[in-house]
């Protein structure tokens, strides 16, 4: 990515569309290839996979990756626009809604697929502008609400299929070709990833994604600077909420069944792990996290049900262990894994005496201050401390800003 | 350096991704004339409702133990393969796909309403026998060849409350019931459906949520509706809270409250202490097998109960019975299916099954894969935290299950 940043940096602002072909003949990070030989391979791995899984495990692969498109959005709102929501999976659960009502009721599948981004998107953009007037906590616990208010609506509204839900949702299709199979789902799954990971590089690096950033650290600094600061926070909330809008409806077309219980606050709150977890303010954490977490959460269910394991496994593994890995990874890398592990191959490359100078800071890094949603995030993790004196050093920013 | 790294860290966690759900497709059917049949079973064992998977394991465990330690069927052994659900509907999906991989027999299904609604069409899609320990009527009606109900339907219930009501001269309900839970809903409905047969009205409609903790404006409802009994279809911590506030409230003197086969537990009765003291409650006929006269249903009950008690103490859950009598049906239907079990040989046996069982005669047929009638449930009340019969229960022992 980084030769694509570099080009990007040089170029006017607001050219987001990347250009084909290497890049001029300026000096090569080098690094670089390196990079891009590791997206290229994580691309072609990724792409292989569902080859040779079995399955459940395509089925784990798409999931994955419908999460990964919503964190991504939610790491969008969350990292870049320094807004919290703890209702993300509300947006995912519109998105199922909306395709499965329309599908049922005789409107193709893929159009009910495109309808499905647009109406999440729009509830957002409605909903966002009392909402996003509140900051930190509110703003959390307004997202929450919503969520549960949708549920609850929901289940008591017959035409969704109250509390019974819907199964029977045809399957994904256009005109006479009907995706059937799994693997089907999964390189489509695959193409909408890389799709909203490339959309989500592009804004991030554009003008507006410059902007975002600047609101985030300040927003009165960023208005006073000209930036839209209600629009830009209004967009990228609805543009997150299309995000999961658009997995959800592809969610509901593979598992072809949607219930208020499907979408439940925990799923939320996974994805502000799968957010967090790698390190806020980077879209390739998010992807991570919606990989990690969910691997993670699968071996250790697979883990607990193998044969001979005692009966109080699946408890244990489910919680305990998925519970104290969280806990260990937020108390001592609160910052998420992504500084560390990059902290450590800086080291690494120290030692072995082959780095040159430290890069600066680059153009698609975001802001030294950190968000109010880190803040928020680290506010939390420190509050389940018992000793400061265990945990380190508590976080600078909790006196600094709030 | 935040690009690169991540970059990099994305092909890794994708390799390592790939490692991780790296799993064998196993074959189906046994090859050899001794190989083990295997039979999957999908099982809330972590998450909200662990306490019925818990349930679902320990049934499916004895029944299997007994059929193995008897030398299995036509020199086959069962292979009872486990999966957890988490209590989530998309996890049933892909333990489903997990079980079809290792090519099972049949699958038991989840105790937990979603996940029945989610992976039903799937087996039914993949032609796998399923048979559901989840009570909901929806699942066999209409019917689908490859579903199986084990828990009678809620009309069957509603059907033996009825009858009781009539014998009690009870015609002035008031109804209760959790409108965020299929069965709960379900029960509602089939209970406004069979009132009118028996001379029975209901004066007051009450609507809460698995999660309501506050049940103080629903009793005083009831206390001023005229009401003679107070039938309650919830599930879970809910029913303790209504049954103690019932109490405080000291309308167990002036009307009968009445409970479903849900709350048949000792995960009722425990929480509830004396509060439950006087409840009435449909219910299997296990859980007042002590009292029962000498017949075969009661020696079916004991097939259950002696090991249960010996292996895991106490009296076996609804779920238990409920899992053991499901795996006793397809046990049943593998011996006719030998020696090929293929799925449709499966599914033509369970079919056409009469079987005696812990949970009552089942009369599969065609079209009725259900199978229970009202006669299969017992009318008992709550006595100092134990389950004995009405005394009109003990005028019904002429029709006892045979």
């Amino acid at each position: 990515m980084r030769a694509l940043s570099s080009r990007r940096a040089a170029a006017r602002p607001g050219t987001a569309a990347a250009q084909p072909g290497a890049a001029p003949g300026r000096r090569v990070d080098p690094g670089a290839a390196a990079r891009a030989a590791a997206v290229i391979a994580a691309a072609a791995v990724s792409l292989a996979l569902p080859l040779w899984l079995s399955a459940a495990n395509l089925t784990v692969y798409i999931l994955t990756g419908l999460y990964a498109v919503t964190a991504i959005g939610l790491s969008l709102l969350m990292g870049y626009a320094g807004q919290v929501s703890l209702g993300q999976a509300v947006f995912f659960a519109i998105g199922a809604y909306t395709a499965a009502v329309l599908s049922l009721h005789g409107t193709p599948a893929a159009a009910a697929l495109v309808a499905a981004p647009v109406l999440a998107a729009a509830v957002a953009a409605a909903v966002g502008v009392p909402i996003l007037r509140l900051r930190g906590h509110h703003l959390a616990f307004a997202t929450l609400a919503f969520q549960l208010i949708v549920l609850s609506v929901i289940s008591n509204t017959a035409f969704l299929g109250g509390g019974l839900g819907f199964t029977a949702i045809p399957a994904l299709g256009i005109g006479g070709a009907a995706l059937t199979s799994a693997r089907d789902y999964a390189w489509l799954v695959w193409a909408v990833t890389a799709a909203v990971l490339v959309l989500t590089l592009n804004i991030i690096r554009s003008r507006p994604g410059r902007a975002l950033r600047a609101l985030a650290t300040s927003e009165a600094a960023a208005e006073s600077a000209g930036v839209p600061v209600v629009r830009y926070k209004l967009a990228t909330f609805a543009l997150s909420a299309a995000y999961a809008g658009f997995a959800g409806g592809i969610y509901v077309f593979f598992i072809g069944y949607a219930s208020p219980d499907a979408f439940p606050v925990s799923l939320s709150v996974e994805l502000v792990v799968m957010v967090v977890i790698f390190g806020l303010g980077s879209v390739w954490g998010a992807l991570l996290g919606a990989v990690g977490i969910s691997v993670l959460v699968q071996v250790l269910t697979n883990v607990g049900t193998l044969p001979g394991m005692p009966q109080y496994m699946p408890t244990l593994l489910s919680y305990a262990a998925y519970g104290v890995i969280l806990v260990v990874i937020m108390v001592f890398l609160p910052e998420g894994l992504l500084p560390a592990l990059r902290a450590l191959w800086a080291a690494a490359r120290r030692r072995g005496g082959t780095g040159g100078p430290r890069e600066p800071a680059g153009p698609g890094r975001p802001a030294a201050a950190p968000p109010p949603a880190v803040a928020l995030a680290r506010s939390l993790v420190s509050s389940l401390r018992l000793s400061p004196a265990k945990g380190g050093k508590p976080p600078p920013e909790q006196t600094r800003r709030q | 350096m935040r690009s690169r790294a991540g970059a990099l860290l994305a092909a890794a966690a994708i390799c390592v991704a790939a490692a991780a759900c790296s799993s064998t497709t196993h074959s189906s059917t046994p090859s050899s004339s001794s190989a083990p049949i295997k039979v999957g079973m999908i099982a809330p064992l972590t998450g909200a409702f662990a306490p019925l998977g818990q349930g679902d394991e320990q049934g499916a465990d004895i029944a299997v133990s007994q059929l193995n330690s008897s030398g299995g069927i036509d020199g086959h052994k069962v292979d009872l393969i486990i999966k957890d659900d988490k209590t989530d509907p998309t996890q049933s999906v892909i333990d489903f796909q997990a079980l079809q991989g290792e090519g099972v027999a049949a699958v038991l299904g989840s105790s937990v309403s979603d996940s029945a609604r989610a992976v039903a069409p799937k087996a039914e899609q993949a032609q796998i026998p399923y048979i559901s320990l989840s009570p909901v009527d929806q699942t066999v009606n209409p019917v689908e060849p490859y579903v199986f109900l084990v828990p009678a339907v809620t009309t069957v219930y509603a059907t033996r409350l009825m009858q009781w009501f009539k014998a009690e001269g009870i015609t002035r309900i008031a109804v209760g019931y959790d409108n965020t839970d299929i069965y709960t809903t379900n029960g509602y409905h089939s209970t406004l459906s069979e009132a009118p047969a028996y001379g029975v009205k209901v004066v007051d409609t009450e609507v809460f949520q698995t999660t309501t903790t506050n049940f103080s404006t629903i009793v005083s409802h009831v206390a001023g509706s005229g009401a003679q009994a107070f039938l309650v279809w919830a599930t879970g911590p809910a029913p303790v809270i209504l049954t103690k506030t019932f109490a405080g409230a000291g309308l167990a003197s002036k009307m009968k409250l009445v409970m479903t086969p849900s709350d048949a537990t000792t995960l009722y009765t425990q929480p509830a202490g004396s509060a439950a003291n006087g409840v009435v409650m449909a219910a299997a006929l296990g859980v007042i097998a002590p009292a029962l006269p000498a017949s075969p249903i009661k020696t079916e009950i004991d097939n259950l109960a002696t090991p249960f008690a010996a292996k895991y103490g106490g009296q076996p859950s609804e779920f238990a019975a409920d899992a053991y009598s499901g795996a006793e049906l397809l046990f049943a239907a593998l011996k006719q299916a030998a020696p090929g079990f293929s799925h449709a040989a499966i599914q033509a046996a369970l079919n056409h099954l009469s079987l005696l069982t812990p949970d009552g005669k089942y009369n599969y047929t065609p079209t009725d894969h259900s199978g229970l009638s009202p006669d299969d449930v017992a009318m008992v009340v709550v006595r100092s935290g134990t389950f004995q019969p009405t005394s009109w229960e003990k005028t019904q022992y002429g029709t006892l299950p045979s």
